[in-house]
């Protein structure tokens, strides 16, 4: 009965203070869901990525070693005690045309045993051409199963087929790896440092003569989270196990690499030897080639001539033929002549002998005419002696004139009459002219005698002269005879001659003949030998031709060809050097801890773990002095039935039941609650927003977690249970008398602050109510300060963070890095930037450019290395254009300066670097060059040594190369696309990348974070509205007669809410102000938990931040004392100031 | 013309599940201004659910309540409001001080809304409070905490001084010295004043005497001669 009794008020107590008891629920389950939520996700990562390593079963361990692995180190390895398999694997890096850009890319062998990937589509590769690619990359690269991929090697004098079989890959399959568990493929010593993507290929495909790393598992370990102690101490005893054997497996691969190397060397330097003497043959070969054809040249000339010659002489042969020729018909002209000659001579010869002949028979003729004449003269002379005589003379004339007359009758005359006439003409006129002449007209006789003689002489004389004319003629005839016996003579010669001549003739025209038949045939060996020249010309030409090839080949073959040698000497000797400073190899044992992105998981789930730290603390501190301050009211408002039953007799632990029980039961039911809905919700809020990041964590593990959660359940239960009992116990100690007794009130209170008279004095009436009130009520004023201290830094750690990533963005994106597009190209090619600067300029929306030169080199300070980018601009004076080199707090502009660097502000602090000290730049893992650092630059995005090209030049020793233009342009966002593809278009451009673009790629990164922050303004929120709700509601019951009695002195329900509200905006205030300091300091603390090596988060959180987080915390307890409003006006005078309590 | 307080008819019941409760039950009786009433009845009577009704605490379930011409019974919360602030002055049996405020400030409580408020030191002086001004209620005796209490509700300088059981918490001398400052209000100030009491001993020093019981007004006496309060003896 008693006991019923006692659980139906125990039962009616808590339906009647519904709104208390689901109050102390919830605030506890808040703080318990928080506590347990946020604790968990710690280990809830940790177990996920765990859980996830253990299903694909990823190494435990793995060993690397300056000289590689033989399956001997292998099989050793893999007999050591805690190992349970051990594989060797091959890793190499190697570049791919990703769109135009030499990409790194990871190409690892796919273990037997261990690493298993896990595949989205296709296969698994199986053929030594097959491989297994990065979904990532899949995805983004828009590469489908089927593709291929081409690979080749960094340096031009590496082939990547020294360490691949093949050098084009076809896509079998793709997926995840669990080695990368975000989007980070790590970095690589080649291409621009950055592994684009990772590719798994058969161990067939790798031509490598050791492994490279050899894997381990350790079975014995599968259970414990690989992040704990357990599972790194067992795996520290591993390691010194491997450890120990490493030094005698070093020593033996070390004898094996440098007896390998050695006959590799031996090797190379026969190639090489080969190789000159070839060179040598081939440079012989052309010189001999060379004298061929000089001499070849020789005889062409030769041959020229010749032909000159022969061309020369046939044409004097010809000439010398045709005037043979002229000759020989000269000669038939002649002889043609000659024989018209002889013939004239002939005809001449006859007319000769018949003139001969003729002047013989003439001179007989005459002869016989001459002594008729001399006959007929001396018969005339004797007749003429009659005449003589003057007697004869008469008679003469007489006779002479008959005969005359007769003749003149014409009577025929008789001969003697005739010749008698005849006579008389001859003789007589030429007697009567010479006697008439002489004038005697009767002559004497011997007149007569003498004209007779005189008339005689002549005939006489005529005679005479023809028998000496006769004799002459005869004389001529002689010698006409004897000429033409001569001319005989002659002709039978000119015959003989002309015969002599035509034959002559004839054997000239034979004789031409023939030289024309050998002009002919020499003619034709001309041709011939002309033609052969021309051939023999033309083959020599190509030969020369062939010869120049050659030599041009050679010429630029043996250039090459002697580079290559030297090269490979120089190999060889470095080779040699190399060989010779070998080093024994070393094992490096690395774990887990040697997987970034793993580890990077790590690092995260620790941040989370330190929010964890804090926040929940934050809740459960509230939650807890909330649920004191509850029950503590409860226990007082039960005062005078705690009265009623200890004086009925009930025992302090009867009565003390019912208040423990009441707390106990809420506080476990909230704690139960909160345990279920925090261990599942906020690790899944947590991880998912983690999951972006983390893209290839498959594995949400979120088991409760049992050892916190119980932890926070009794903490919780204790918490309000303790309160309670403390606060039923000072109860307990009075009296039941006393308990029945209206408690006494607490005592007004001068505050300190009337003590400042003057300033008390000015005060309303209702502003010292205020503060008297405010001061009245202790622990109500902490609690509530607290409760809105704790809503007010909330919701600023929540939207400082926003500031702070957001930040990132903003002021990397606009205030530090003002170009607008960087243009990248290959800076291997050191006359590539001015055609690509000039066609920059001539695009449309440029504004102003900048060659960089951007490379990842570490730098080193104080025993701790980053990985930092290496920024050297061509020129300095507009670096500020481009890049803006800041100090953050003061806004002071830095230059850059010859004597040393700028360095970014998260290098400088992971660094523990101030300006003026020295950092250490590391190029090529080996070059330690130590710089002075001249100023720190805001930077919220990597790390960034800055430096003249000057001072490039003067620690490198070589210009710098440029492989960027940063530009400035017109161009917004929507024409940019244009923009991008006008740029790519520029012969040599590999990429472009726009601010805004990295701006959005980075703004979604984070957005991850963003779900953390809201997360928190949740929370901060349900907190605040909890505390203030809980607080408000028992400072209004605790306050109910106050309330009632301003209610019947009049107070409008306005003005009894003002009095209240007046001390909530006081408490609201203090609690605000110090929530801004609370958050201003967890912000700090957050961020610098929270943030990751590359990034530096805004460091201050901005002013609207906190403008919201007031507005926000107002809006919160405005809407609670809004609420209240509703219970104020309830509150019934009539009742309240009835009954005394 | 008719009476400065005149109730008429007034009930007041509440509903107890099937139950109904008649705390007041067609109460009529008029106060004149200036008058020293006493409403006299034993406890549970009903007294005080009358005087709530009066002092616009509370409202009635039927009938009339004219004060100075108004309706009250017809006020809403917000005028009952205002009525009460500028028209009554309440003294309750345990004076209802606000523990955190000093007797001066109890006082100016009420005069932050008040329309024509008397000085509060003043009306302390008139109390004869003047030297605890400064005092908590809690360093108050209870005699002194009733004259901050009526002090209060005198500065409000009221049309209706109501009193519910003044002296009940009081030992017989300071009851008689708070009851003879009441007395002495009404007659100084003309003051109308009602005072709930189940001691019938106190009736001879007011003008008018309402007794109720059982919820209903059993009678209304007029007294000529009201006695002057050092005279009187219980």
């Amino acid at each position: 009965m008693k006991r019923n009794a006692r659980i139906k008020d125990f039962f009616r107590e808590i339906r009647g203070s519904l709104n208390r008891y689901l109050s102390i629920m919830c605030i506890v389950m808040l703080g318990v869901a928080f506590y347990a939520g946020v604790r968990s996700a710690q280990p809830d990562m940790k177990l996920s990525v765990d859980k996830m390593y253990d299903d694909a079963n990823m190494m435990d361990m793995r060993v690397l070693s300056t000289l590689g692995l033989t399956q001997e180190d292998v099989d050793f390895i893999a007999g050591i005690e805690g190992v349970t398999k051990a594989e060797g694997g091959y890793t190499a890096y190697a570049l791919t045309d990703d769109n135009g850009r030499h990409s790194v890319v990871s190409v690892q062998s796919i273990a037997r045993d261990m690493n298993r990937l896990d595949l989205h589509s296709g296969r698994l590769p199986e053929k030594a051409d097959e491989c297994f690619l990065d979904q990532r990359y899949m995805d983004e690269a828009g590469i489908a199963l089927g593709d291929t991929i081409s690979l080749y090697s960094d340096q031009e004098d590496e082939d990547i087929l020294d360490t691949l079989r093949t050098s084009t890959f076809t896509v079998v399959g793709s997926g995840s790896y669990a080695w990368y568990l975000n989007f980070d493929r790590g970095t690589a010593p080649i291409g621009n440092g950055d592994v684009r993507f990772f590719m798994m290929v058969p161990p067939e495909a790798f031509s490598l003569s050791a492994y490279t790393v050899a894997y381990m598992t350790c079975d014995a370990v599968d259970g414990e989270i690989a992040y704990d102690s357990a599972y790194k101490d067992y795996i520290a005893g591993v390691t010194d196990r491997v450890e120990a054997i490493a030094g005698e497996r070093c020593a033996v691969r070390f004898a094996q690499v440098k007896r390998e190397g050695a006959d590799k060397i031996a090797d190379a330097r026969q190639e090489i030897a080969d190789g000159e003497q070839e060179l040598d043959d081939a440079k012989q070969e052309l010189s001999d080639a060379k004298i061929k054809l000089q001499d070849a040249a020789q005889e062409i000339a030769d041959g020229e001539a010749e032909i000159a010659d022969g061309e020369r002489e046939l044409a004097d042969a010809k000439a010398e033929v045709r005037r043979h020729e002229k000759e020989l018909a000269d000669g038939w002209a002649a002889l043609a002549d000659a024989k018209a000659q002889l013939e004239e001579a002939a005809q001449k010869i006859e007319e000769a002998e018949v003139e001969v002949v003729g002047g013989g028979s003439a001179i007989s003729n005459n002869r016989a005419a001459l002594g008729e004449k001399a006959s007929q003269f001396n018969a005339f002379a004797a007749q003429a002696e009659a005449l003589k005589t003057a007697e004869g003379y008469q008679n003469a004339q007489g006779n002479y004139e008959q005969l005359k007359a007769a003749q003149g009758a014409g009577l025929p005359l008789d001969e003697t009459q005739q010749a008698a006439l005849g006579f008389y003409d001859q003789i007589l006129p030429q007697m009567d002219g010479a006697l008439q002449q002489a004038g005697i007209a009767n002559p004497s006789d011997e007149m007569l005698g003498q004209v007779v003689d005189g008339a005689l002489q002549p005939t006489r004389d005529a005679i005479e002269s023809g028998y000496s004319q006769l004799h002459a003629a005869d004389k001529e005839v002689e010698r006409g005879r004897e000429a033409l016996e001569e001319a005989k003579r002659e002709y039978a010669e000119g015959e003989r001659e002309i015969a002599q001549n035509e034959q002559k003739l004839r054997d000239g025209q034979a004789e031409i003949d023939k030289a024309w038949r050998e002009i002919r045939i020499a003619e034709a060996d001309l041709a011939q030998g002309k033609r052969e020249l021309a051939d023999g010309k033309k083959e020599y030409e190509d030969a020369l031709k062939e010869y120049d090839e050659a030599q041009a080949e050679f010429d630029e073959k043996s250039a090459d060809a002697q580079a290559d040698i030297d090269q490979a000497k120089d190999k060889v000797a470095k080779a040699q050097q190399e060989l010779d400073d070998l080093k024994e190899p070393e094992w490096y044992v690395l774990d887990r801890e040697s997987i970034q992105s793993f580890v990077e998981y790590g690092l995260d789930t620790d941040r989370i773990g330190a929010i964890g730290q804090v926040f929940p603390a934050i809740f459960f501190l509230v939650a807890a002095l909330v649920s004191l301050t509850t029950m503590t009211r409860m226990v007082e408002e039960g005062r005078l039935q705690i009265g009623t039953m200890k004086a009925l007799g009930y025992t302090q632990t009867a009565i003390a039941g019912k208040y423990l029980g009441y707390a106990l039961s809420a506080s476990l039911a909230g704690s139960v609650l909160g345990i279920a809905l925090g261990s599942k919700l906020l690790p899944y809020v947590i991880l998912s927003a983690y999951g972006i990041l983390y893209d290839n964590m498959t594995v949400m593990l979120l088991p409760i977690q049992w050892d916190l959660s119980l932890f926070a359940l009794l903490i919780a239960v204790a918490c309000t249970v303790a309160a309670t009992y403390v606060a039923c116990y000072a109860e307990f100690r009075a009296t039941p008398a006393a308990l029945m007794r209206p408690a006494a009130p607490p005592q007004g209170k001068r505050v300190l602050l009337e003590r400042a008279t003057f300033l008390w004095k000015r005060m309303t009436f209702s502003q010292k109510a205020t503060f008297r009130n405010l001061f009245r009520y202790k622990k109500r004023f902490f609690m509530t300060v607290l409760g809105i201290g704790a809503c007010m830094g909330l919701l600023l750690v929540a939207f400082g963070l926003r500031n702070s990533i957001s930040e990132i963005v903003d002021k990397q994106y606009t205030a530090v890095w003002t170009y607008d597009t960087g243009v990248s190209f290959d800076d291997e090619d050191p006359d590539a930037l001015p055609g690509i600067r000039e066609d920059l300029q001539k695009t449309q929306g440029v504004r102003e450019l900048l060659a960089v030169k951007q490379t990842g080199i570490e730098a080193k300070a104080g025993g701790v290395t980053k990985q930092v980018n290496l920024f050297v601009p061509e020129v300095t004076d507009n670096l500020d254009d481009f890049v803006r080199l800041r100090d953050r707090r003061t806004g002071e502009r830095y230059a850059l300066e010859a004597e040393g660097v700028v360095i970014t502000e998260k290098l400088a602090r992971l660094l523990s670097l101030a300006v003026g000290d020295e950092i250490v730049l590391l190029r090529d893992e080996v070059q330690e060059t130590p710089v002075k650092v001249t100023a720190i630059a805001e930077n919220y995005l990597h790390h960034y040594v800055y430096m003249t090209p000057a001072l490039y030049q003067l620690l490198y020793g070589e210009e710098p190369s440029y492989g960027m233009v940063l530009l400035r342009t017109d161009t917004d966002r929507e024409g940019e696309g244009a923009m991008g593809e006008a740029l790519l278009r520029i012969d040599g451009v590999t990429g472009v990348s726009f601010v805004s673009a990295l701006e959005d790629q980075v703004a979604d990164m984070m957005r991850s974070l963003d779900m953390v922050v809201w997360v928190l303004v949740i929370s901060a929120g349900l907190l605040a509205f909890i505390v203030l709700y809980n607080l408000n509601n028992i400072s209004i019951i605790e306050r109910r007669r106050e309330l009632a009695t301003l209610k019947v002195l009049g107070f409008y329900d306005g003005e009894v809410a003002a009095y209240v509200y007046r001390e909530n905006v006081w408490l609201t205030c203090i609690g605000i102000a110090l929530g801004a300091v609370i958050g201003f300091f967890l912000h700090k603390f957050v961020i610098r938990t929270c943030e990751v090596d590359m990034i530096m988060f805004g460091q201050s959180i901005r002013f609207m931040s906190y403008v919201w987080s007031v507005a926000l915390t107002f809006l919160f307890a405005i809407v609670v004392n809004l609420l209240m409003f509703f219970k104020l006006r309830k509150i019934d005078m009539v009742e309240s100031l009835k009954s005394v309590e | 013309m008719p009476a400065f307080v005149t109730l008429e008819d007034v009930s007041k019941t509440y509903r107890m599940g099937e139950m109904v409760i008649h705390a007041a039950d067609k109460v009529s009786f008029e106060i004149e201004k200036g008058e020293f009433a006493v409403i006299l009845g034993p406890s549970g009577a009903g007294k005080t659910t009358v005087l709530n009704i009066l002092g616009g605490m509370d409202r009635p379930s039927g009938g009339r309540v004219w004060v100075d011409g108004q309706d009250v019974a017809q006020f809403g919360p917000r005028r009952l409001t205002q009525y009460r602030r500028d028209d009554i002055g309440f003294v309750f049996q345990f004076y209802n001080l606000v523990q955190n405020l000093t007797a001066l400030e109890n006082v100016e409580l009420a005069l932050q809304i008040c329309k024509n408020p008397l000085d509060a030191g003043e009306v302390l002086r008139e109390v004869g409070l003047e030297q605890r001004a400064g005092n908590f209620p809690a360093r108050l005796s209870g005699g002194e905490q009733q004259r901050v209490s009526i002090a209060r509700a005198l500065a409000k300088n009221p049309k209706l001084l109501l009193c519910d059981e003044p002296t009940g918490a009081l030992d017989y001398q300071t009851g008689k010295a708070i009851l003879k400052l009441l007395q002495d209000t009404c007659r100084g100030r003309g003051m109308t004043v009602v005072v709930i009491t189940h001691n019938s001993a106190i009736a001879p020093m007011a003008d008018r005497i309402i007794e109720i019981k059982n919820g209903k007004c059993q009678r209304v006496r007029v007294n000529a001669q009201p006695l002057p309060v050092e005279s009187i003896e219980w």
